[in-house]
């Protein structure tokens, strides 16, 4: 007789703290019920019925994130959320059996069920035995369909997402979780975790696993130091897969069923809903007796996938995943704000906000009003198509002219450092972090990391080149992560002014070739033992230089230093404006509809052949079809940035008196 | 020849855990929760009559006739049991004289052999690893084996093995019968046994292996990016008891063994003793073994995804047999094994490995590119185009408008001419070498990136930092401009490459000189520090200069315009002169394509659909493996030509008006670009179209310097064709001039083009008219022009 259990209703709470026992409870319902055939149990489509039970976003919502939750306080095998950028799809997959079946001592055939877990069922009674039967009645005997693959994908949370977005989805995740008291014991952890720093709560499982080391060693001498050593292998190992030398991240391996595994792509970002598994702590206890007799063996092994590092950091079997426009975007204010679909709202305070933000943008170049005009077409920008080696809609900035103010001096007077002492100037923070030891780029990129949903300053020093991998690489089976590994939409402030007279290294030179190629493309390599793999990115930049840069840039536009003016900074906006402006950043740069009318078209083309007629006769220098491409660009920008989606007159002779104001200023910059 | 016996102390395998092993499904289980496991996989009852097999397997040995001799002595003896006619029986002879020791069973003869669907073949194929013991089984049968007796005298080759087994022979002889302890047959054996895979089977890529192919025979394709050293892999371990002094072999068929601790003997069971067992190195077998990586091919690799990677065990012959960088297709067991990571206590996890049984080279070098039969069809299709020529070229860089004959140029240098090696070893080269020159601006360096991107071993470089060979380089700040200069090269000479080096005009002296060596002699020479020695560099320079005061000055002459000596002028096979000067026509249509492709995000409808850098990559590989020769019959057509354009410049050369010098290097560019022409058309021999198209190109090029470069001798050209027509009408004294005289007379001193530019601009103005035949020119009004 089979144990008829009481076949409960489950809660949405149930589904996020015991999923696995609700997915058995399922299927055992559904075997009862309709006497399915074991072997066709895959038939039973899970993440569609995970789906429906999580189908508004306040229920996703409940669901814990690792993305702001320390690993340990969320249980075991119980659901979690993960917003993260995919690292590696190369991990490859792994092979186990989806189901088996026990049979008991008086022959009693039970089906187990063993997906999203590592771990086999926990409640096999010593009497049941396991019936890994292959040659059932109904499968032949090649039939090996119990034995099924899965995706290993290496995640880490989202790269460069600022401090607001952050915070925002910690807010709607705090929301759910109050409405909701039920489960004290979490919310209470999250509630401390809201008090101290955000710092913390994004506590990385680099700093785990350094805990674990901390925790773990005192087992004996003898282990101490191999663990250690391993310890510290390991955490190399994590940081080098994290875009951002020594930031906090949280990672993780990400398990994904199912045989379209081709839809997700490196530098992704997705949020996964799954079963998380913690990642093993007793790894001294349990494995030292084998890793000793083992030691031999493991260093024949030494180009194997470590499994040392998948088990050493969490883990997760994704059940379903998203990978909307929304998080390519990365601006979490478009999730709510495509959910009401007030476009019309937005659009209409377009040239308001429009008026606000470039004040805002201007305030931290000394009120230069040009420069923050091409700042926000630079931060409208967006590659919207490529084809046959094209790609448009690429536009990297820069604008030259900076004045370099060391950060250690406080800024006191209005007054602008000549380069030369600029130059000088020590730098204190530490050579090879990426942050910004100039003054004046600290101030734009608090401007823009207040925008912006992600972004990251990139000073451009020796140090820095010679010693960080811009790019990703792998060596032999791991990939690396390089700075320029991030998602869509994420922007870099690069500061030209800190770079120094001196040699550049092998690194440094690739790197070089990786901005330059990226500029230029936006397109990244991947190098691999043998041959390179080219991505395509989207990545904005700004960079900042005091003479004319050389990286490839777009676009050069010099600051007017006369009129810089630091107390002009508006330090403290209101939030509400901020959000503001993140609203109409995200909503005006995804604007698909753009299209520039015959006759529009048509005022281009004469306008072209007249300027350079013109010029021929007044004996200046014409502009040529850089110069028009750049504008074409432009027009597109100052289209957008008015809200609209149709190129008109007007808005292409805005258009061409801005890149003319520009121009002007090149040459007055140049005869200096 | 296997390693039988060797002394060292690294055991591969250590003893590690309890193993259960699955023969029929590659499936190896470990420690405590598999013993419920293991009982249950001992359950396993499959329908297949192995004993029947077994005699098919026997039958196909002793009855497969290779096809060859099938049908060569079929006739002569049909009767004569020859094992000379048996292609395994044959195999197994050598083996057993030792002169070979794998035994490669083709899947094709097995296939060959029965034609019954879902056969032996197809089991075979899905349960590789029970087919191969089944086979050993067959060969080795104490009774009816199939291994003959040698036929020759092997006593020399001796190696330890055969004294161990003569010693064990003599010892068995004095034993009773039932005594004999279990003696594995793998201990003796001397050969390893193989599938081949059938031939028509479809390599798949790493990630299309999956769970439904353990235990399968597949094949997969990819990289070997990494390869371990061999290492002796233990396959039977010998063992000696204390107490009784039995030998005890224990065969180890997988990575992890439990080695025996108590003795198994009838001696020590009957006295009741525990006797201890002690490993004997001597008397263990090992095979080598190496562990390989492989990766997966670009191709392989979906869009936006990173390449997987294999690991895969090769044993025995098979060792050594790859290197890291190889391109192999390698068939073998796609075998699962439960995961040894530390989570492995309770799971029903596994690793993967393939267990190689073939390895096939697939290419010996990378630069040679793989080619995929979709590709190689694309660019079969493309080669019986007539147009092939004209696409490929307009397919060259679409992002930039117009520069047609540039482009054509720069397809012919992507191709390159055939390299010569004389009997003397003198070499003649065949890469072209092009300058652009002209006003910034005008796309000259999107050019250059663009070749360097299609070529396969592109650098790109500019000529002001472009000091040396090497990979470092430093930064410097430019005392005038404040500007950050990236000083020192990072240029890798492009060995069979094209090496693009942006302005060209900025570079050293002393590291242009270094170039003429390498445009012409194809090699570097180093003398420093007393090493002298000559390196090669195969590549083909495009170089991209701008006018010596940044902008053409229609003031100076071209020479006085390009800064660059004669002596490298003429080693460019083709030098262009890129003007930007406003051009009602062309400023429009360049507006138009500009404002078109930010309309519609694609480039406006060219008369054809342009190639992607992939498959012109492709058609140029292909084009290269061409080695067209020319006919005698067109030398005679060259030289003329030569003798012509020497004329030509003869003629210039009197009226002080010579833009380029024509050096014999001439002739050898016309037939570099026309050989180029005819590997375009992946055709053997130079046609005269070919020849006729490069000297079009070459008159192009110099019209570029002369005719564009200088209005005023623009001009001077038209107007002075137009002087000799009027002159011809005078003469004539009609206003109806005959088009061939016009042609004739005006072709002695201008070409073709010029005097069709001239009666076009005359047209236009209303001067003349040509008629619809072209073969008369009217004035127009004659009246009022007198």
């Amino acid at each position: 007789m089979i144990m008829m259990k009481e076949i409960k209703e489950f809660s949405t709470l149930d589904y996020i703290f015991k999923p696995l026992d609700a997915v058995r409870n399922l299927l055992e319902k559904q075997q009862q019920s309709n006497l399915i055939e074991t072997s066709n149990i895959d038939e039973f489509d899970i993440p569609t019925y995970f789906k429906n039970v999580f189908n508004t976003t306040e229920d996703l919502m409940k669901i814990p994130s690792l993305n702001d939750t320390p690993i340990f306080d969320i249980p075991n095998h119980s659901l979690v959320r993960f917003r993260a950028m995919i690292q590696n799809t190369g991990l490859g997959h792994e092979i186990y059996a989806s189901s088996y079946e026990t049979r008991s001592q008086n022959g009693q055939k039970k089906w187990k069920f063993n997906k999203y877990t590592d771990d086999m069922d926990m409640d096999i009674d010593d009497n049941e035995i396991l019936d890994f039967d292959l040659n059932s009645e109904s499968s032949s005997i090649y039939n090996n369909n119990q034995l099924e693959e899965r995706h290993l994908y290496y995640c880490v949370s989202v790269p460069g997402e600022t401090d607001w977005n952050i915070i925002y989805f910690l807010n709607v995740y705090v929301y759910a979780y109050n409405n909701n008291s039920r489960r004290k014991q979490s919310s209470s952890s999250t509630e401390t975790s809201i008090g101290t720093s955000i710092e913390e709560i994004i506590r990385s499982t680099a700093n785990l696993s350094l805990d674990n080391d901390g925790n773990n060693n005192n087992n004996n001498n003898n282990n101490n130091k191999t663990t250690g050593e391993r310890n510290s292998r390991l955490l190399k190992k994590l940081v080098s897969k994290y875009p951002f030398p020594n930031e906090h991240h949280v990672a993780a391996i990400v398990k994904i069923y199912g045989k379209d595994d081709d839809i997700l792509k490196v530098a992704e970002v997705v949020e996964f809903i799954g079963v998380l598994i913690h990642p093993s702590i007793n790894i001294n206890e349990s494995n030292n007796n084998k890793n000793d007799n083992n030691n031999l063996q493991e260093d024949g092994n030494e180009f194997c996938f470590d499994s040392m590092t998948i088990s050493n950091i969490p883990c997760m079997h994704s059940i379903f995943y998203s990978n909307n426009n929304i998080h390519h975007s990365g601006n979490p204010l478009l999730l709510t704000y495509y959910n009401n679909n007030n476009l019309y709202e937005v659009n209409c305070q377009a040239s308001d906000t429009r008026r606000n933000l470039l004040q805002y943008i201007a305030s931290v170049f000394g009120g230069d009003e040009v420069v923050a005009e091409f700042v926000l077409l630079q931060l409208l920008s967006r590659v919207y198509s490529r084809k046959n080696g094209l790609t448009l809609g690429k536009f990297t900035l820069n604008i030259c002219n900076i004045p370099y103010i060391p950060s250690t001096i406080a800024i006191t007077s209005s007054s602008s450092f000549p380069p030369s002492v600029a130059s000088s100037a020590s730098i204190t923070s530490s050579p090879s972090t990426l942050v910004h030891t100039n003054q004046f780029s600290k101030n734009v990129s608090k401007v823009l990391s207040s925008i912006l949903p992600k972004y990251h300053d990139l000073p451009l020093t020796l140090s820095t080149l010679n010693e960080i991998d811009y790019f990703p690489n792998s060596n032999s089976d791991e990939l690396d992560s390089g700075v320029f590994q991030v998602s869509k939409g994420t922007w870099f402030l690069i500061d030209e002014t800190v770079m120094k007279e001196g040699k550049l290294n092998d690194t440094g030179v690739r790197n070089l070739q990786a901005l330059n190629n990226l500029i230029d493309n936006q397109r990244l390599l991947y190098t691999f033992p043998f041959y390179d793999f080219e991505f395509e990115t989207d990545i904005g930049i700004i960079v900042l230089s005091e003479a004319k840069p050389f990286l490839p840039v777009d676009c050069i536009l010099p600051l007017l230093t006369n009129n810089y003016n630091n107390n002009n900074y508006n330090k403290d906006l209101p939030e509400e404006i901020l959000v503001e402006f993140r609203k109409y950043l995200g909503v005006h740069r995804y604007i698909e509809n753009y299209f520039i009318p015959d006759d529009v078209s048509k005022y281009i083309e004469n306008q072209f052949v007249i300027q350079r007629r013109n010029a021929s006769r007044n004996g200046q220098i014409f502009i040529n079809h850089f110069d028009l491409q750049l504008r074409m660009t432009l027009a597109r920008l100052v289209t957008l940035s008015f809200g609209e989606s149709k190129l008109t007159e007007e808005l292409w002779d805005y258009t061409e008196r801005l890149d003319e104001q520009r121009k002007q200023r090149m040459e007055n910059f140049e005869q200096r | 020849m296997p390693v039988t016996v060797t002394y060292t102390t690294t055991f591969l395998i250590m003893a590690m855990s309890w193993q259960v092993k699955l023969w029929d499904y590659g499936v190896v289980s470990t420690n405590h929760s598999v013993d419920k496991m293991a009982q249950a996989f001992q359950t396993i009852k499959i329908n297949v009559n192995y004993s029947k097999d077994k005699n098919s397997i026997k039958a196909f040995f002793e009855r497969f006739e290779d096809r060859n001799s099938r049908n060569g002595e079929m006739e002569i003896d049909i009767e004569n049991d020859n094992p000379e006619n048996y292609k395994y029986l044959r195999q197994l002879q050598t083996i057993s004289n030792r002169e070979n020791d794998n035994l490669v069973i083709e899947l094709d003869d097995i296939a060959d052999w029965e034609d019954r669907e879902d056969g032996l073949l197809h089991r075979i194929q899905r349960n590789v690893r029970r087919y191969i013991d089944l086979f050993y089984q067959v060969i080795d049968n104490k009774d009816d084996g199939l291994m003959p007796k040698p036929t020759k005298t092997v006593g020399i080759e001796d190696d330890a093995i055969d004294v161990l087994m003569q010693h064990r022979k003599d010892r068995d002889a004095q034993r009773p019968e039932g005594d004999r302890g279990y003696f594995p047959a793998t201990l003796t054996r001397r050969y390893t046994l193989y599938f081949k895979s059938l031939k028509d089977e479809p390599a798949l890529s790493i990630r299309k292996v999956g769970g439904f192919h353990v235990g399968q025979l597949v094949t997969v394709q990819g990289i070997i990016t990494r390869v371990h050293d061999v290492k002796p892999f233990l396959v039977v371990a010998g063992f000696t008891c204390e107490m009784c002094g039995e030998e005890v072999f224990q065969e180890v068929t997988k990575k992890t063994y439990h080695p025996l601790v108590e003795c198994p003997s009838e001696n020590c069971r009957t006295n009741n003793v525990r006797g201890k067992l002690h490993m004997q190195t001597r008397s263990c077998k090992f095979i080598p073994f190496q562990e390989v990586k492989m990766q997966e091919l670009t191709e392989q690799v979906p869009v936006g995804h990173i390449p997987r990677s294999m690991t895969i065990f090769l044993y025995g012959p098979l060792t050594r047999t790859t290197n890291p960088g190889d391109i192999v297709s390698i068939s073998g067991i796609f075998q699962a094994t439960p995961h040894q990571g530390h989570r492995s206590s309770n799971t029903l996890l596994t690793d993967v490995y393939l267990e190689g049984q073939n390895v096939r080279q697939l290419k010996k070098q990378y630069d040679k590119m793989d080619r995929d039969p979709i590709i190689q069809q694309k660019v079969r299709d493309l080669a019986r185009d007539p147009n092939i020529y004209t696409l490929l070229a307009k397919s060259i860089a679409p992002e930039i408008y117009g520069h047609e004959d540039v482009k054509r140029a720069l397809l012919l240098q992507l191709i390159g001419g055939v390299t010569k090696t004389m009997g003397d070893g003198m070499k003649i080269r065949g890469d072209l070498n092009i300058c652009l020159m002209g006003d910034p601006g005008v796309a000259k360096s999107q050019l250059l990136k663009y070749i360097c991107k299609v070529a396969p071993r592109g650098v790109y470089t500019t000529g002001r930092g472009s000091s040396g060979v090497g990979l470092t380089a430093s930064v410097e700040r430019d005392p005038v401009t404040d500007e950050m200069i990236l000083e020192g090269g990072a240029l890798v000479l492009a060995d069979n490459g094209i090496c693009c080096i942006d302005e060209f005009d900025k570079m050293e002296d002393g590291d242009r000189t270094a170039i003429h060596e390498v445009m012409e002699q194809q090699t570097i020479s180093i003398s420093k520090a007393g090493i002298t020695t000559t390196l090669n560099a195969r590549t083909s320079i495009l170089a991209a200069a701008n006018p010596i005061y940044g902008r053409y000055n229609p003031k100076l002459s071209p020479t006085h315009n390009i800064n660059l000596p004669a002596a490298l002028m003429s080693r460019f096979d083709i030098l262009f002169l890129i003007l930007d000067r406003p051009n009602f026509d062309l400023d429009e249509a360049l507006a138009n394509h500009v404002a078109h492709v930010h309309r519609k995000g694609t480039h406006p409808d060219m008369d054809m659909e342009v190639l992607d850098v992939n498959t012109i990559r492709h058609y140029i590989a292909e084009a290269r493996t061409k080695r067209p020769i020319v006919p005698s019959e067109l030398g005679e057509y060259i030289v003329d030509s030569y003798v012509k354009i020497r004329q030509e410049q003869a003629n210039e050369q009197a009226r002080k008006k010579e833009h380029s010098h024509i050096s014999p290097r001439t002739i050898l560019a016309v037939i570099r670009m026309a050989t180029a022409l005819a590997r375009i058309r992946l055709a053997d021999k130079v046609e005269r179209d070919d020849v006729q198209e490069a000297l079009r190109l070459l008159e192009v090029s110099k019209d570029s310097l002369k005719d564009k470069s200088d209005p005023s001798n623009n001009k001077s050209s038209i107007s002075a064709i137009y002087t000799i027509i009027n002159e011809i009408r005078d003469r004539e004294d009609n206003s109806t001039l005959d088009y061939n005289q016009i042609a004739q007379e005006v072709t002695s001193r201008y070409t073709g083009d010029q005097l069709e530019e001239c009666i076009l601009e005359y047209e236009k103005v209303n001067i003349w008219k040509r008629n619809d035949e072209k073969t008369t020119l009217t004035y127009i009004n004659r009246e009022d022009n007198d």
